[in-house]
């Protein structure tokens, strides 16, 4: 067993959506304090030249044949890991707010907690946030966090963070089944439905570089609305896929079903 | 006892509005614009106002009016002053006439007695035809999915079958416990295209998840044949700029136009 990680497949999902000018240095930034990672940009149906960017930066690229939103393109980011067997996967994104100076701490507290997260995710609000957060996001994220955390009985004290890193448990689960609009609250309730494990980590982010948030004011009442919807629809909501965290983890391995497997006497 | 009465007289007159009136009815005209007739006299009431007609028979137009304005017919007595309702006065009854006798009603001479006069069930029927006719026509040149058709069809049928049999109307709206047919028809369409707009979201809601498992996956094909023509380093492997730590040293910072 690997202590730090380093051994692991890992893959560093950067959505990005009309961010030709930024990905480039969001890729650059993730080689150069996590080289472990490999990145695959999830060009989102942009318009501009994103998909050339991040391209001509040797990634990988999926390209949207037209846009998803945030929730289909880090699916298909998930997806992608799921097939080519990677065992962490983390959200960066393409927009330059996640810092990948983090992603070792990211990476550590994924590992070295082990048995103890499937889920590491960077708080923008354990301390200092690193930037002056809008103060309607700021209540917004009180009143989510506040739910949340009566809801999996533990401290969220960001739910709307989408930096996030995942391990194989976290990544089969979003593979298949993944929020739409705005998903980072939702998959929070996702993850704790099936019993997969949280922890956060503190982080500082940037303000958003190109592009507005994918919330301006006007939209915030119904990103509210949505989300909280969401939660409560979500505690209610059937589940596709089972998966949960045994104890003896290995995925893949299950008990051998009678007769499948004829032992050879 | 006389104490009594009186006594209750003066309460009633108190009690009653200081501008009630009574008018007397003056001419047996049918015409509620002839001056004197009960019709007129009706239009010129206030409320509460009490009208006198004599001896005769009289023909009562402005039966709503009358009882909106809740005017009472005191005739001469049962015998001596019949008052026949016409146009808008067969609601009248009893209760609001003292000393009269009420005839049958006298229908308007020229309406047919139902519900829905003709004019109307024929434009019925022809806008019903018409409907089923296109849809039929859209389900021949597959243009309507045959399980949409099948609901359109139906509730196409279901207008036509109203259409022609127009006490069917009267009749559901009588099951339904509502007075007039027409609101009936309201409540009943309103809730057939709830459960339709209901049905189309849900499918739209079906379809925009097909629509995205679609994009994610022509997305992948897309990749994986680039990269099976060699057109894309396979997989990420190694880092192709070497170079690039030295150009690049500050962290993604904010850009201006936040």
């Amino acid at each position: 067993m690997p202590d730090d990680g380093s051994q692991l497949k890992k893959l560093a999902i950067v959505p990005a959506y009309n961010e030709g000018e930024m990905v480039a240095r969001v890729v650059r930034e993730i080689r150069r304090h996590a080289p472990g990672f490999d990145v695959l940009v999830v060009d989102d149906g942009s318009t501009d030249l994103t998909a050339t960017a991040a391209e001509q930066e040797g990634t990988i690229v999926l390209r949207h044949p037209y846009n998803l939103g945030i929730g289909g393109a880090m699916q298909s980011g998930y997806k992608y890991a799921l097939r080519h067997g990677y065992e962490v996967a983390v959200q960066v994104d393409g927009d330059g707010q996640h810092k990948p100076e983090y992603l070792p701490e990211l990476l550590a507290a994924l590992h070295v907690a082990g048995d103890e997260a499937d889920m590491v995710y960077g708080s923008r609000f354990r301390g200092d946030p690193g930037y002056r957060v809008p103060l309607g996001r700021r209540v917004g994220n009180l009143i989510f966090s506040l739910v949340l955390s009566a809801i999996t009985r533990q401290r969220i004290t960001d739910p709307t963070s989408g930096f996030r890193m995942t391990n194989r448990r976290g990544i089969e689960l979003f593979a298949r089944d993944y929020p739409h609009d705005y998903p980072e609250v939702e998959a929070l309730l996702m993850l704790h439905a099936h019993h997969l494990r949280i922890h956060e980590v503190q982080v500082r982010m940037n303000a958003r570089g190109f592009g507005r948030s994918s919330i301006d004011y006007p939209r915030s009442a119904y990103y509210m609305a949505k989300v909280l919807l969401a939660l409560f629809v979500g505690l209610f909501r059937r589940r596709p896929t089972p998966i949960e965290a045994t104890g003896e983890d290995e995925p893949g391995v299950e008990p051998p079903s009678p007769g499948a497997h004829p032992v050879v006497d | 006892m006389r104490a009594w009465a009186v006594a209750v007289a003066a309460t009633l007159a108190i009690a009653t509005p200081a501008s009630a009136e009574t008018l007397k009815v003056t001419s047996t005209e049918e015409s509620s614009s002839a001056p004197g007739s009960l019709g007129n006299t009706i239009l010129e009431a206030g409320r509460g106002d009490t009208i006198v007609l004599g001896p005769g028979t009289y023909p009562l137009t402005e039966g709503a009016t009358l009882i909106a304005q809740g005017n009472t017919l005191r005739g001469a007595g049962v015998e001596e002053t019949t008052i026949v309702p016409t146009g808008g006065g067969e609601a009248v009854d009893q209760t609001n006439v003292v000393g009269a006798t009420i005839a049958p009603a006298q229908e308007p001479k020229d309406e047919g007695g139902s519900s829905i006069d003709t004019k109307t069930q024929i434009f019925a029927l022809i806008a019903t035809v018409a409907i089923l006719l296109l849809i039929l026509e859209l389900v021949r040149r597959r243009r309507l999915a045959e399980r949409y058709a099948l609901l359109w069809l139906s509730s196409s049928l279901a207008l036509l079958a109203l259409a022609i049999w127009t006490g069917g109307l009267d009749r559901i709206a009588d099951l339904m416990g509502i007075a007039e047919p027409a609101n009936a028809i309201f409540i009943l369409s309103f809730g057939i295209v709830f459960v339709l707009l209901l049905h189309f979201s849900v499918a739209t809601t079906r379809l925009a998840e097909e629509t995205k498992i679609l994009a994610q996956e022509s997305a992948r094909l897309e990749q994986e044949l680039r990269e099976a023509r060699g057109e894309v380093p396979a997989g990420n492997g190694s880092t192709p700029a070497a170079a690039e730590e030295l150009e690049h040293d500050r962290p993604v910072g904010p850009q201006g136009g936040a």
